[in-house]
């Protein structure tokens, strides 16, 4: 130590650094260096997995849009070829369609002329607006052909009463396309719980197609009534007040309808 | 190759947390011995230093995608020891020593047993090196620190004051009491 070199700030010796140096020479075992250096290998080879869930975060939420906007096509291209009228039609509302559904089915005390008149596009309308009641349409993987044939049961109940009369087999030869669709699928309605056998054909009609209008109140009921003859679907109108009339039957009337539906 | 030698230490910590193993392993080997001596005579324990220092660098790939260039690598690779062993020292019976929170240098006490032999040194050299390890291993924990980390990584006095997490005038007076100290106690082979 006969030689100081010394940092007159921080009072360095270069002699004691310099025999530091020498003296000091412990190192880490090779085998904690291989641990470490094998940790670090791990460490960054873990990397590309991190990268593949990034990339499938950031696409996540495009392919989802996609996703959704394939099958909103799909959907409307479906509904454009199976009932064209109801994505055309202005008419076409789901309060619309259950008056149309309820009309005919309540009208069973007319002449089996009227069926064809509105059991077809009510049929169409009203499955296309998926408002049948799911129990009807048979096992639970029938699509949207599959609920077109919902309300049938009550319209079918009819016709085989009208066909008993004799009627139906000339009548309904304007709806033989339906029919024959309808006819494909009776297999599948037939092992549905249809409409109890046992009900009357209001209580039927009650059961299958106006289902939903259980909960209707009268106003409401007779506000559909005017709107239907607003839109000039009159035949359809009286049809609904008359099974609204068999339904409330103390319910007054309001004058309006007294004008065209008589007393 | 020749120019991954060159490589600054930021470059290689950068490469590695860019995902190059091989710049980790060029890392390691420039500072794995400077950070083994100053763990290994920071808590007194060739186990206990092993367990930290592998800790340490553990703690260095765990922080690897942070990382951005700011100071020194030694600085930064420092100061993650450094707070390893503050947790080590707070773990055991006797808490953190005083010297890391007094500013005022302790009298020197009393010094170690004595060391290690190294048949590359000559009998006097070797003399004057285990005395010379034997007044480190005196030196308040504080003042240790100081001078390892300026004899194992090249710090300057604001590095190490930036490495202990303390001013730069109790830093450089670490240093200059660590340095009195050893000078001191070598004496006898002057």
């Amino acid at each position: 130590m006969s030689e100081i070199f010394r940092d007159e700030e921080t009072g360095r010796d270069a002699k004691l650094a310099a025999l530091y140096r020498t003296a000091a020479r412990e190192e880490p075992p090779p085998a904690l260096d291989d641990a470490i250096r094998a940790a670090a290998r791990r460490a960054v080879a873990s990397r590309p997995q991190r990268v593949s869930t990034s990339f499938i975060r950031s696409w996540r939420v495009p392919l989802s849009i996609a996703a959704v906007m394939v099958l909103t096509v799909s959907l409307v291209t479906i509904m454009r070829e199976e009932a064209p009228e109801m994505v055309l039609s202005p008419g076409g509302l789901p309060g619309e369609a259950d008056h149309k559904r309820a009309g005919p089915a309540a009208d069973t005390g007319q002449s089996a002329t009227a069926v064809p008149k509105t059991l077809l596009p009510h049929a169409q309308r009203s499955d296309s607006v998926g408002l049948s009641p799911p129990a009807q349409t048979g096992s639970s993987g029938i699509g949207l052909r599959d609920n077109r044939v919902a309300p049938d049961p009550a319209a079918e109940s009819r016709k085989d009463m009208a066909a008993a009369e004799g009627k139906v087999q000339s009548k309904s030869e304007p709806v033989s396309a339906d029919a024959a669709l309808r006819e494909t699928s009776r297999a599948r309605v037939k092992a549905a719980p249809a409409v109890q056998p046992s009900a009357s054909p209001p209580a039927a009609s009650m059961a299958g197609a106006t289902q939903p209008r259980a909960d209707l109140a009268p106003e409401k009921w007779l506000e559909r009534i005017e709107d239907l003859r607003r839109q000039g679907k009159f035949d359809e109108a009286r049809t609904s007040l008359a099974e609204f009339r068999k339904r409330f039957p103390d319910y007054e009337l309001p004058a309006s309808f007294k004008e065209w539906a008589g007393p | 190759m020749a120019t991954e030698q060159n490589s600054s230490d930021e470059e290689l910590m950068e490469r590695y947390r860019d995902g190059d193993a091989g710049a980790f392993d060029l890392l390691y080997g420039r500072h794995k011995g400077g950070l083994f001596r100053y763990m290994l005579r920071q808590c007194g324990s060739r186990s206990i230093a092993e367990e930290l220092f592998q800790e340490v660098w553990m703690n260095l790939t765990r922080a690897r995608r942070t990382y951005t260039v700011q100071a020194r690598f030694t600085t930064y690779l420092y100061r993650l020891a450094h707070n390893r062993l503050i947790d080590h020292y707070r773990s055991q019976a006797g808490g953190v020593p005083v010297s890391f929170e007094d500013d005022d240098c302790p009298a020197l006490d009393s010094i170690a047993g004595g060391r290690r032999d190294d048949p590359a040194l000559s009998a006097d050299h070797r003399q004057q090196a285990e005395r010379l390890l034997q007044l480190i291993d005196a030196l308040p924990e504080a003042q240790r620190e100081a001078f390892l980390l300026q004899q194992e990584s090249d710090m300057s006095v604001e590095e190490i004051a930036k490495t202990a997490g303390v001013s730069r005038e109790t830093a450089k007076s670490r240093l200059r009491y660590a340095f009195a100290k050893l000078r001191e106690g070598m004496q006898e082979f002057q």
